[in-house]
């Protein structure tokens, strides 16, 4: 509904700016801007309002104001919802925003640098080295905590940096990264990682629901300090990102164009993949493997904005917030009793978007 | 001594792996002049001009731009000095042509500062000059070759370097843009007082509308100098191992065959 939403939105925008002219896309940014802040917040707060708990939407504006200062000695709230709200609903919320952030712009940051439509986050086998990592922490039954993440959560997060970094170095030639060694070496190691993962279950057989749940995603865990250590690692990553966009621009054009006007293209890609890919491995620690947002927010907002990474990034980052949060509060509403992943809602929304996607460009890809 | 010439290359040889492709490069560059270079398919000519951009890595002390090594000089610094035109170009995504445009003021902006008045200025002048006004606000991936063409040398121009290389600017176009690319070249290395060093393969171009040409073959300079007096009929033969015919008319030579 949502993409549908923004393919008519992108028309509309597009008869309008030829109309008008280019002085209408500098406002029009910025009015794209102000709606999807708003959507979010509106996004944010009928999200609070659903669940088993019945908190309308009225409570909620009344229990966020009472928080405030000054402002908040007029509104008065009552204790389970303030609960409700502030430690159950309002941390997970912020999670998906996050994730959906981080996704979204890292998402961005791959398929500039590589100038190519199909890339996404987990190209660099963050997604692999995430789930062999859990895999090992559950059946090794390790008691660890580090703020609020699990030994589960740790060992993705090493797992999933051990294999981005031997990924990257198995690619890489002379300081550069050719994209098809680089998806091939992804691709073995996917496999053998698979391989190794199986053939451990085959042995543990009692862990494979816990280790095949957490893959799939989900925001169930979300409590305040994992959304202040996801919070810090995604805000700075995504302001070093923005500061990049215009070298991303140039990128996309071209490694030699690039570098004739002066980015030290081979450098920047490297830092550019490398805090991007902990940016992906520091969600799907969080909160398990969440596909495909990586994938097809930036091109659901690229329709909107144009390839300029300076509009694209920030929009991609508010529309994967919202879309997260969407797709978290499906998974957590639709069952009475249980729960769905995230990753479930996303890979059907995103499966058949990414088919359209390949179908549509399946020139440019083969 | 070197610091008065422009831009001098010496003794440059340089190999892809253990293949070699060029051996003993030499020449001098000076400002407002137009260079050619010339030479069969695989004859060194594109990896000299990006040795010159930087794009390869260069050895030492073998091209300098007002005596500096450019071996030394960090890309950004290297960017205020020469641009270059390269043969193919991904314009598969919809930036504008103002954009593209603005992308040649990247060396003059820094992350603190963004982009300046100046370089509004510098990016209206070089719209006015390379006539793209009317396209300013048309997405590239929409252009026609020859509109495209001009537009990544308009980037060139906005990027303000004293030397602007090309890598066969001309030759997937027609004879209209032909013409109205190289006019435009000669403008701008007359007016601004530039070094243009172009690759051509179209022998008639290079003759009728250089100043100075080096013939290259397997790597080598052969011949440098006056177009007319490069390009006989025995150095064309020996280089592409090809018999001419040298017609004149109008006080302009034609190489047929």
């Amino acid at each position: 509904m949502l993409l549908k939403l923004w393919r008519a939105y992108s028309i509309r925008r597009h008869s309008r700016t030829v109309e008008a002219g280019d002085h209408m896309t500098k406002s029009m940014t910025k009015i794209n801007f102000i709606i999807a802040m708003a959507l979010l917040l509106l996004t944010i707060a009928v999200s609070a309002t659903m669940g088993s708990a019945n908190i309308s939407l009225g409570d909620f504006v009344e229990t966020i104001f009472s928080k405030l200062p000054i402002v908040g000695t007029y509104f008065e709230t009552t204790g389970s919802h303030e609960t409700i709200i502030f430690n159950l609903r309002l941390p997970r919320i912020i999670l998906a925003l996050l994730a959906g952030m981080g996704l979204s712009v890292t998402g961005c940051v791959f398929q500039g640098v590589f100038s190519n439509p199909m890339a996404e986050p987990y190209l660099l086998g963050v997604s692999s080295g995430a789930a062999f990592g859990a895999t090992l922490a559950a059946v090794m039954e390790i008691q660890m905590r580090f703020l609020s993440f699990t030994t589960v959560s740790l060992f993705a997060f090493i797992g999933a940096v051990t294999v981005m970094l031997l990924i990257y170095k198995l690619a890489v030639v002379k300081g550069e990264l050719p994209v098809s060694v680089l998806l091939l070496s992804g691709l073995a190691v996917n496999y053998f990682l698979s391989a190794l993962i199986t053939l451990i279950m085959t042995f543990n057989q009692e862990q494979v629901e816990s280790v095949y749940f957490w893959t799939l995603g989900s925001f169930k865990n979300a409590s305040w300090d994992k959304v202040s250590l996801v919070l810090l690692v995604v805000g700075i990553s995504i302001i070093y990102i923005y500061k990049h966009s215009s070298e991303l621009d140039m990128i996309m054009m071209g490694d030699e164009q690039a570098k004739s006007v002066g980015v030290e293209v081979d450098k920047l890609k490297k830092r550019l993949l490398i805090v991007s890919s902990l940016v992906a491995a520091v969600i799907v620690a969080s909160s398990g493997i969440i596909g495909f947002v990586g994938l097809i927010i930036p091109h659901g907002v690229r329709l909107i904005t144009g390839p300029s990474h300076r509009k694209l990034m920030p929009m991609a980052a508010i529309s994967g917030g919202i879309f997260l949060i969407i797709c978290d509060t499906i998974a957590r509403v639709t069952l009475n009793n249980k729960e769905l992943s995230v990753g479930i809602i996303t890979a059907l929304c995103g499966v058949p978007f990414f088919l359209w996607l390949l179908y549509k460009h399946r020139k440019l890809v083969g | 001594m070197s610091y008065e010439i422009p831009l001098q290359v010496k003794n440059l040889s340089f190999a892809y792996d253990r293949l070699d492709v060029l051996h003993l490069v030499e020449g001098d560059f000076y400002q407002g002049t137009f260079y050619g270079i010339a030479g069969p398919n695989g004859s060194g000519k594109s990896t000299w001009l990006k040795l010159m951009a930087g794009l390869n890595n260069c050895p030492h002390n073998r091209i300098h731009i007002f005596g500096q090594d450019i071996h030394k000089m960090p890309r950004m610094t290297l960017a205020k000095k020469i641009s270059f035109v390269p043969q193919m170009f991904n314009m598969k995504y919809a930036f504008t042509v103002e954009e593209v445009i603005m992308m040649g003021r990247y060396p003059y902006t820094n992350r603190m500062t963004n982009i300046t008045k100046k370089d509004h200025d510098k990016v209206e002048s070089t719209l006015l000059e390379t006539n793209l006004m009317p396209l300013r606000n048309r997405y590239v991936n929409e252009l026609s070759g020859g509109e495209l063409q001009r537009v990544v040398i308009a980037r060139a121009i906005a990027q303000d370097t004293d030397i602007i290389l090309l890598d066969e600017p001309i030759s997937h176009l027609d004879i209209h843009y032909q013409f109205e690319i190289i006019a435009l070249l000669k403008e701008i290395c007359r007016k601004q007082n530039k070094i243009v060093i172009s690759v051509l393969h179209d022998l008639n171009i290079t003759m009728n509308h250089c100043d100075h040409i080096f013939l290259m073959k397997e790597g080598r300079i052969i011949k440098q100098g006056e177009p007319l007096k490069i390009l006989t009929e025995e150095n064309i033969d020996e280089v592409y191992n090809l018999k001419v015919n040298m017609l004149i008319n109008h006080d302009k030579k034609w190489i047929t065959w």
